[in-house]
């Protein structure tokens, strides 16, 4: 069990050309699940590696708990690290590269081989990879390499886990029950676990804690909750949440705020006058997450604006609408009880409370609303 | 970190066999071009004499007459071992994906010392008891022994080394060809392109890499190529087959002038490396602007 | 504007492997249209023996009524868009879209005519001079679409096309390819591995495992009536909830009993049993979204213990452990909590599910 703490790290590719990390300081604490999530190339694969000791930082520090381990060698770090790209013993089977990190010739305390068979066919059982075990990996599947991979992480009872996209290649049933899987291993265990991803969903789904970083840059650090509901710029508003949040222009008129190409959003006064203040000019983004978009007739009284219904998608009880108008595109969803058809005009409405606001200079979200 | 240091104990053994075959020779015919080492001018034990080899070179018009043979030979050797060695890996490319097998088979040729296959060559090419020979001389297609006239020994010794050498050209594409994805084919059947179509916009852009890297290695080779032609004409007759490195040979080891000889490697050296990395450069280009996923 | 009609299809390789058995089905015209399954389900074999591009080892393949089976691809009036996109390399955009009319010799006035129209459909204009090889994923499948629809094709084919796009792409290329194919009205023949593009995409589906034909039906009708258990678990996210049980008469009501829970059946699956004749083992099956978690136990609900939660932003997903082992999945809201191991009643509410044990037949459809 270990806090892993990561101070200022940077790390350049090729020369300076390629800047991976520009600035990471998070900490993720003892016992806990953190989650890092980014688009691709976001600097998530290159986080692992570092603290992993796989490869060295450019500058800043690594601790874990509170002793400085930059300079310290993968095997003397007591962690566990499964990669997506699997990283698996071609010559060996799977059952020998799950024992591997049991027996390897410099690990210090080596299990005894009894012991370690059956943690071998413990774990392997437990992925769905049992029957499995006498097969090389290159007469196995990408989904099954990469439980492998997985397996060959968590045999050991490390100080920490790191997990670079470890399910990412499974398909969607198995991914699902992989998630619950591996959460529910994580609190049984209690071995501190950093874990990669770009699926926001899984990233709310399994963190207990989690930093969202976005070209080299950790942009926010909070609990899933917090950053679901408290997004702090467009980038991360846009990024969480299926659909993303849909983002609006509008202009700040007397008790409220007039939405580009569409109608007036009414505000409180306080609400109004924290903006006026909070802002440089008098525009500002405004985001509302599909659910809290309602559908009405195009002739209520009060409605946020008028649009068409360009598609629809139902997937069981529930539905996302398209909706366009003349300028923008946007998203709702609600149930499926009552499917609008397409080219179909209605009105929409949603309530400041719902709203999010943000500097369109800065994309940074305004705060005291 | 710690590790580091252990990657030179690793490195080391490589490090060493590269120093001794590659640096050491290197550096010393380096040396040996700025000095006067010459075995038959007695003046000469090896002082200094700055770039007096490189002057005589500048002026030595054989030299660049070996330039030109080399020239002579590279080109039509590159375009017809291609052209054919395209050929072959078109027509056996169905053939190797069922029996692998054939891919040693087909490189037999190439395996075989260029030493053998000179002689081999010279022996068919008499006129007197050699098939290839004497058909061409009965039937008065030529008035003279093949390897015995100036503009015939070339065309000859390009024939016999396209011998050795169109199927490892082949080989590289067939690998390449048994590669190929199999969507664009099918595209190319939906939107009913016929075979000369399809090779033409499927295969050969895809293939492209393949043989670029194929002639490359000839290129390369057209420099290096000598035992084939000393076994078969000596650079001869007069200096019609000389190429570069037969006449860098016939300085350094026939008149044992190896200061002289040396400056020559040097400067076939800093050429190919030019030549090469322009190529290369310019190959790089032209496949980037034209290919896709 | 074509329909298409399977016969008995079969396909088999080397006269061994069945890669595709009996498969029926008719495509209405204009109809978008989804072939569904897991990797290895033989929906690309079907497609591509639509395509021409397998030939068909038994039954029929008709384009309005026209039998196809021994007409090449080029032959079919069909369009394809790859997985892989597959487009000429050396050839730009323009040259891309326009092959397939250069090829049949179109006039050169004609050519340009319609590749613009075409580009213009799909938002490419500016691209017709870029050379392939610059392009982004997104950007080469919309290439490789126009060239499928510069041909006014009676058929139009999708193999995956947008599986190796990254998800915010694919997102988006869902709802552009439903509009597309709305204002083209061609036919289209849609496959996938993935259940939210069909649900999403297609007028109807037909879901298929393991060469066989599961199910064809609309959305609505795979989700809400699944007529295999295949079918309920693989429609659906999060998945559908198996568990073995029997189904028992008690005072004249039917029963589902297991280890795990007794619940009441619906009127219309007790009418169903009346004459069922076989034996009383089935397979339940209820979605996460259809099971509750009520505060108090009552005679109808099931006990289980909270195995771990997934919160999700706008709901939470539930795993639960019921009595007898099985590992259900339940959609709450975003603000549930419990603690792991912490006991919870659950109700299950309809629609809930009978399958047969052998053949994964949904009992309402015996």
């Amino acid at each position: 069990m270990a806090k892993i703490e990561v101070k200022n790290i940077q790390k350049e590719y090729k020369g300076g050309q390629v800047n991976a990390l520009k600035d990471v300081s998070f900490e993720c604490a003892d016992g806990k699940f953190f989650c890092l999530l980014g688009p691709a190339g976001a600097g998530k694969t290159t986080t692992i590696k570092l603290i992993g000791g796989v490869e060295a930082v450019d500058k800043g520090e690594i601790f874990f708990d509170g002793k400085a381990v930059t300079d310290i060698l993968p095997m003397e770090r007591d962690i566990a690290i499964a990669f997506e790209t699997y990283a698996l013993y071609p010559q060996r089977t799977v059952r020998e590269n799950l024992l591997f990190p049991l027996q390897a010739p410099f690990r210090k305390e080596n299990w005894p081989v009894e012991k370690a068979e059956k943690r071998a066919v413990e774990i392997a059982e437990l992925l769905g990879i049992g029957e499995l075990l006498d097969r090389l990996p290159q007469q196995l599947s990408g989904g099954q390499r990469q439980r492998v991979a997985l397996g060959r992480a968590l045999v050991r009872n490390p100080k920490a886990y790191l997990l670079d996209e470890p399910i990412a290649h499974l398909d969607a049933k198995l991914r699902h029950r992989m998630r619950g899987e591996l959460k529910r291993i994580q609190i049984e265990l209690g071995i501190t676990t950093l874990y990669t991803t770009p699926d926001q969903l899984e990233a709310l789904s399994l963190a207990d804690e989690m930093a969202v970083i976005n070209q080299g840059i950790i942009e926010q650090i909070g609990t899933p909750e917090s950053i679901y509901k408290f997004p702090k710029n467009v980038f991360i508003a846009g990024f969480i949440g299926d659909p993303p949040m849909n983002i609006l222009k509008a202009n700040i008129i007397e008790n409220g705020l007039k939405l580009e190409g569409m109608g007036i959003l009414s505000l409180p006064e306080k609400q109004n006058n924290a903006l006026s203040t909070n802002l440089s000019e008098s525009s500002v983004l405004v985001g509302i997450r599909p659910k809290d978009i309602n559908l009405v007739s195009p002739d209520h009284k009060d409605l946020q604006a008028k649009a068409q219904v360009r598609n629809t998608q139902v997937l069981g009880e529930t539905m996302v609408i398209t909706m366009i108008t003349d300028l923008i595109e946007f998203h709702v969803k609600m149930s499926s009880e009552v499917v609008p058809s397409h080219g179909e005009q209605v009105g929409i409405t949603f309530d400041a409370v719902d709203c999010h606001f943000f500097d369109p200079k800065t994309q940074i979200r305004v705060e005291g609303l | 970190m710690k590790s580091r240091k252990y990657i030179w104990w690793w490195v080391s053994p490589a490090a060493i066999l590269f120093l001794l075959i590659i640096l050491v020779p290197f550096i010393t015919a380096l040396t040996y071009s700025f000095r006067a080492y010459s075995f038959t001018d007695s003046t000469a034990h090896g002082q200094f004499i700055g770039v007096e080899n490189y002057r005589k070179l500048v002026f030595d018009s054989d030299f660049y007459n070996s330039f030109k043979v080399t020239f002579l030979y590279m080109i039509p050797a590159i375009v017809f071992q291609g052209a054919l060695g395209l050929g072959m890996a078109l027509l056996m490319a169905g053939a190797v994906r069922r029996a692998r097998i054939l891919i040693p088979i087909m490189l037999l040729p190439t395996l075989l010392t260029p030493v053998v296959i000179g002689l081999v060559g010279v022996l068919i090419l008499n006129p007197d008891f050699g098939i290839v020979g004497q058909f061409l001389f009965r039937s008065g297609l030529i008035k003279e022994a093949v390897l015995g006239s100036t503009k015939l020994a070339l065309p000859a010794i390009i024939a016999v080394d396209s011998y050795q050498w169109t199927p490892f050209v082949a080989v590289i594409l067939t690998a390449g060809m048994l590669g190929l994805p199999k969507e664009p084919y099918e595209a190319a059947q939906v939107d009913g392109a016929n075979k000369w179509q399809t090779f033409i916009r499927v295969t050969m852009p895809l293939l492209w890499p393949y043989l670029v890297v194929a002639l490359l290695i000839r290129v390369i080779d057209a420099f290096r190529i000598f035992d084939i032609i000393w076994v078969m004409t000596r650079g001869g007759p007069g200096i019609s087959t000389e190429t570069v490195a037969v006449y860098a040979y016939r300085h350094t080891f026939r008149f044992w002038d190896l200061g002289y000889g040396s400056a020559l490697i040097m400067v076939i050296f800093v050429f190919i490396s030019i030549l090469v990395e322009y190529l290369y450069k310019a190959l790089q280009r032209w496949q980037s602007n034209g290919s896709a996923a | 504007m074509t329909t298409l009609k399977l016969e008995n299809v079969w396909k088999l390789y080397d006269d061994k492997v069945i890669a595709v058995e009996d498969v029926s089905f008719t495509c209405n015209d204009g109809e978008f249209f989804a072939l569904l399954g897991p990797s290895g389900c033989g929906k690309s074999s079907t497609l591509r023996m639509i395509a021409g591009l397998e030939k068909i080892t038994r039954g029929k393949i008709l384009f309005d009524d026209i039998l196809v089976n021994e007409l090449e691809p080029r032959d079919r009036n069909i369009a394809m868009v790859f997985e892989t996109y597959a487009l000429y390399p050396y050839l730009n955009v323009y040259e891309n879209i326009g092959f397939p009319l250069r090829i049949r010799g179109v006039p050169r006035k004609e050519i340009d005519k319609k590749v613009k129209w075409a580009a213009d459909f799909l938002g490419i204009t500016d691209l017709l001079s870029m050379k392939v090889r610059g392009l982004s994923g997104g950007q080469m499948q919309s290439v490789g679409i126009g060239r499928a629809i510069v041909r006014e094709p009676s058929i139009l084919l999708m193999d995956e096309p947008i599986s190796h796009l990254e998800a915010r792409q694919r997102a988006r290329m869902r709802e552009e390819l439903v509009v597309l194919q709305e204002r083209l009205t061609t036919t289209t023949i849609y496959v996938t591995h993935d259940q939210i593009e069909a649900m999403t995409m297609a007028n109807r589906i037909a879901v298929m495992n393991l060469g066989k034909l599961q199910q064809v039906g609309t959305p609505k009708e795979v989700y809400s009536v699944p007529r295999t258990e295949f079918v309920g678990g693989f429609i659906g996210e999060p998945p559908m909830n198996f568990a073995n049980c029997e189904l028992v008469r008690e005072n004249g009501k039917f029963q589902a009993l297991s280890d795990s829970f007794r619940i009441n059946v619906s009127e219309e699956i007790s009418a169903c049993l009346q004459d069922y004749k076989g034996d009383n083992q089935f397979r339940l099956g209820i979605r996460p979204e259809s099971i509750r978690v009520v505060p108090e136990a009552t005679s109808e609900s099931t006990t289980a213990s909270v195995y771990v939660l997934e919160p999700q932003g706008e709901r939470t997903i539930l795993s639960v452990k019921l009595t007898g082992g099985e590992l259900f999945l339940v959609e709450v809201g975003p603000d549930f909590h419990a603690e792991v191991d912490q006991s919870v009643n659950l109700e299950f509410r309809e629609p809930i599910h009978f399958f047969e044990k052998d053949s994964g037949l949904n009992l309402v459809y015996l």
